[in-house]
């Protein structure tokens, strides 16, 4: 069952659901999230990628997806956008151009989620219909926050269309809505889901 | 009282692609991408939104959520990002404070 704006704003209070800072305004269902900071929109240095896959002597755009670890992969290439005007998505003063095909990563403003103990609701991000006609894309998968977790979302933003998207720091990017769990959760996660102990080669994944 | 669920490990802490994102690995080489909050310095210190400096690694610690304790002396934990890891239960330490207690500065 979804929260209305009014369970929301409950949930906030009684401190069930974590959005901090506080919003301003709810929406019937939703609450509007906003863009971070431009320092913390970041692209994937393909120019970098390239280079190592070479020297490694693979195929220079392949990526082995089922192998993929995002805490290694990360620090080595993902960085801000430059100023360079020929690439798909450059920085321009305090703005964020996207052209189409064009995909980068930006962090909410907002931390949300549930906290650790008792947790018995979960969110959902959503980016907003209207933009979405422009065939702007924002979080294109992996859509549901956990019960028990909080912290700031990185967004997936794409550009599928015509248009030469420009974002800004506070633009409000997405939503949360918020659905109640019918008990809360008892973590009896599988065993083969886990890394074992001593275990040098990890192939785990976040989301 | 607290439940012992709530536990933390040590680990090795460098910063993450976003300000709120760090990244830890386990001394069994497991590795994994953390909000801030789920980590702290060795030493119990909250992590603050700097730390650790670009390119460095520090000793700290990470959250993790204790799912079940075996016999043979080793544990299922549930880390911050998701995955799940067995680790020796005598590795578990007590968290030197609450998740979410620490907003940093900045944030």
């Amino acid at each position: 069952m979804y929260l209305s704006d009014r369970d929301l704003r409950w949930a906030i209070e009684c401190g069930k659901l974590i959005v901090d800072p506080k919003p301003d305004k709810i929406d019937s269902t939703s609450i509007d999230l906003h863009l971070d900071s431009i320092d913390q929109a970041k692209v994937w240095d393909i120019g970098a990628f390239q280079r190592d896959k070479a020297i490694d002597g693979h195929e220079p755009m392949e990526l082995r997806i089922g192998r993929f670890e995002y805490s290694k992969f990360a620090p080595k290439y993902l960085k801000p956008p430059t100023d360079n005007k020929d690439d798909l998505v450059f920085r321009r003063g305090n703005q964020i151009v996207i052209k189409p095909q064009g995909f980068l990563l930006w962090q909410t403003k907002e931390r949300v989620g549930t906290p650790e103990e008792g947790a018995n609701l979960i969110c959902f991000i959503d980016g907003k219909s209207t933009r979405a006609r422009t065939s702007l894309l924002v979080h294109l998968t992996a859509p549901t926050i956990h019960a028990s977790w909080s912290g700031k979302v990185t967004l997936e933003i794409a550009n599928l269309g015509p248009f030469h998207f420009v974002l800004e720091d506070g633009d409000v990017i997405a939503q949360i809505t918020v659905a109640m769990i019918t008990s809360i959760p008892a973590e009896n996660m599988k065993r083969a889901g886990s890394v074992t102990y001593r275990q040098t080669e990890v192939t785990g994944s976040a989301g | 009282m607290r439940s012992n669920r709530f536990k933390a490990l040590r680990c090795k802490i460098s910063r993450g692609g976003f300000s709120d994102e760090r990244l830890f690995t386990l001394p069994s080489g497991c590795s994994g991408v953390a909000s801030l909050q789920y980590v702290w310095h060795n030493d119990g210190r909250p992590l603050e939104e700097g730390e650790p400096p670009l390119g460095q690694v520090i000793d700290g610690q990470v959250a993790v959520r204790v799912i079940e304790v075996a016999e043979n002396g080793g544990a299922l934990v549930a880390l911050p990002d998701g995955q799940s890891a067995e680790v020796a239960a005598d590795e578990l330490i007590d968290r030197p404070s609450r998740v979410g207690e620490h907003v940093s500065v900045g944030s």
